[in-house]
């Protein structure tokens, strides 16, 4: 186990030759690959996120792709759209693949998007397949989602509904760096141009292994106990929390810390791992009451009180 | 390699050797305490090894009944959430991660003394407290101190007589002694006749006095008498074997007679 650990040590060491501190962000997002699932990235412009998405498809020897969410984006322009080719005199209709069609697919600022072009997007992730027409394409594994919010700038957009949110395993919030951070990112990006190439550490077989070496993790039955505690709770804290998670959440709680302990090198889950992947398993999937929100509370604020709460 | 299942049982056996031990010195203790409670109480002591049968019943059922497992853990950092985990898988096959886990656990297993159970210090307590007790013990017994004298609350065998003469009822000794007249108590007062005559019995107060104390010194010998005292009518005969003759009058021989089949009868 501990060279699982050494594994994504370098891993993380290998992407700090681009990415400057953002630990937190990196592992939630290792995470959410390592559960073969997706994740929510929020944070104000100039963080990193596609940087970091992007030199993760490199180490990891997988296709990468971008979306940029606006207002005028169709669905076909995401899944890709039959076009008609000419091939030895005969005219034919070619599905076109579009930018689903690829490992890691970065969708920035997913709600600036049309409703209808976020269903696809979503169709895409739950599924792992795309139907255009009559006809039903299967997405090449791994497939990731990794869709980015911007916190400001809401006019136009269209957020997306909790239901929808809730297919997110993750949602990761970005913050700014601090300040040797930011000195480091000011020394790397603010002199003479380096392009420093990174190694491919992992491929698809690889992250298949490890994908299904998360799920042989074993948990001990009290710490699931408090994992479905923890989540009733969310349901029956009607004073802070309007509407509380739902059983996804407790299999995204369990997996997400079966992930993190395996990052950690160990081969079981730990309490610790339960109080750290329950921030961002659980913030999109809560809607807070008004009276959390007069007193100021965030959801972090909430969740943190009920880590508290449930020991 | 020992099965984990085989390694997990040899854990709880160790451990259930030690909470065995603490809960015998804990009941001793209790068995002592009680049995100065009740001393001082001037009551027999041997009845306090009921509450200490009854301690070391339940906190044998609670002690071994519990889960082994957080008792190792508090104790060892390094099984701390290890071994919960493991036991919580041990019917798991065919999981490398969880065969990994459970070679580890049985690893730091084998580091685990059961001497790390035992506290020196609460031991050392409990048999300090037992000495202490059975001092305790001594110096009431050697004294005779008594907090409080139960036995003399309840010491006293209520005094009773039957009918006696006329045979109309009890006497008024027998009425004192809350036994009425006509009771059946002590059989049919019909029973109780020879002949025409009522036997008259009266069972007192066991007691004694001493009326004085011989001196000491060689208590004469007397002649052995070959011949048997004239009250009991018996005469010996000049040769043995021979069979005792006695000179009773054969009405008295059948009045006795009658009256001890009347009793089996009755």
């Amino acid at each position: 186990m501990k060279n699982y650990k050494e594994l994504f040590d370098g891993l993380y060491n290998e992407l700090s030759k681009v990415v400057v501190g953002q630990t937190e962000m990196i592992e939630h997002i290792l995470v959410a690959i390592l559960c073969d699932s997706n994740a929510l990235l929020e944070g104000y412009p100039g963080l990193a996120k596609t940087l970091t998405v992007n030199s993760m498809a490199q180490v990891m020897d997988l296709k990468f792709s971008r979306i940029q969410g606006t207002p005028d984006l169709m669905p076909s322009d995401i899944t890709g759209t039959y076009i008609i080719t000419e091939e030895r005199g005969k005219r034919e209709f070619k599905f076109q693949p579009g930018p689903l069609f690829a490992n890691i697919v970065l969708a920035d600022e997913i709600n600036r998007a049309t409703p209808k072009t976020q269903s696809a997007l979503l169709e895409a992730m739950q599924e792992k397949q795309v139907t255009v027409g009559t006809n039903t394409y299967k997405l090449d594994p791994p497939f990731f989602v990794l869709a980015t919010q911007n916190p400001i700038e809401q006019e136009g957009t269209y957020p997306l509904p909790e239901a929808q949110a809730d297919r997110f395993l993750l949602k990761i919030e970005v913050v700014h760096p601090g300040v040797d951070d930011e000195l480091k990112i000011a020394d790397m990006y603010a002199s003479a141009r380096k392009d420093p190439k990174l190694r491919t550490l992992l491929n698809k077989s690889h992250i298949t292994t490890l994908q299904n070496l998360v799920r042989d993790v074993p948990v001990a039955n009290d710490l699931k106990k408090r994992v479905v505690k923890i989540i009733t709770m969310t349901r029956n804290s009607k004073q802070l929390i309007q509407y509380g998670a739902s059983p996804r959440a407790t299999i995204g709680l369990i997996l997400a810390s079966k992930a993190r302990a395996l990052m950690q090198g160990r081969n079981h889950v730990s309490n610790e791992d339960i109080n750290i992947m329950a921030f961002p398993v659980l913030r999109h999937r809560i809607v807070l009451h008004f009276e959390a929100e007069r007193k100021g509370m965030a959801a972090d604020d909430v969740i943190k009180e009920i880590l508290a709460r449930v020991k | 390699m020992k099965s984990f299942r085989s390694v997990l049982r040899e854990m709880n056996m160790q451990l259930n050797s030690v909470l065995i031990l603490e809960s015998l010195i804990e009941s001793v203790m209790v068995f002592l305490a009680a049995f100065l409670a009740l001393m001082l109480l001037s009551l027999p002591g041997m009845y306090g090894m009921i509450p200490a049968a009854i301690y070391l019943i339940i906190m044998l059922y609670i002690r071994v009944s519990e889960d082994k497992g957080w008792r190792v853990e508090q104790e060892w950092d390094a099984l701390s959430e290890k071994l919960r985990t493991a036991e919580d898988t041990a019917e798991v096959i065919d999981n490398p991660v969880v065969d990994t886990l459970r070679n580890e656990v049985a690893d730091d297993l084998k580091d685990v003394k059961v001497s790390t159970f035992i506290s020196m210090r609460s031991t050392s307590l409990k048999a300090i407290c037992s000495v202490a007790l059975c001092f305790f013990i001594l110096f009431v017994t050697l004294s005779g101190f008594v907090l409080v004298d139960f036995e003399a609350a309840i010491r006293g065998i209520p005094r009773f007589e039957l009918a006696l003469g006329d045979g109309e009822g009890g006497s008024g000794d027998a009425a004192s002694a809350g036994i009425a007249g006509g009771e059946l108590k002590f059989g049919e007062e019909s029973v109780a006749a020879l002949g025409s005559e009522e036997v008259i019995v009266e069972i007192n107060a066991g007691g004694f006095e001493i009326t004085g104390v011989r001196s000491q010194e060689d208590i004469p010998k007397g002649d052995f008498e070959e011949s048997f005292p004239d009250e009991y009518g018996l005469h010996a005969c000049e040769k043995p074997p021979c069979i005792l003759e006695n000179d009773v009058p054969l009405e008295q021989q059948e009045l006795v007679k009658n009256y001890f089949l009347r009793l089996s009868t009755s």
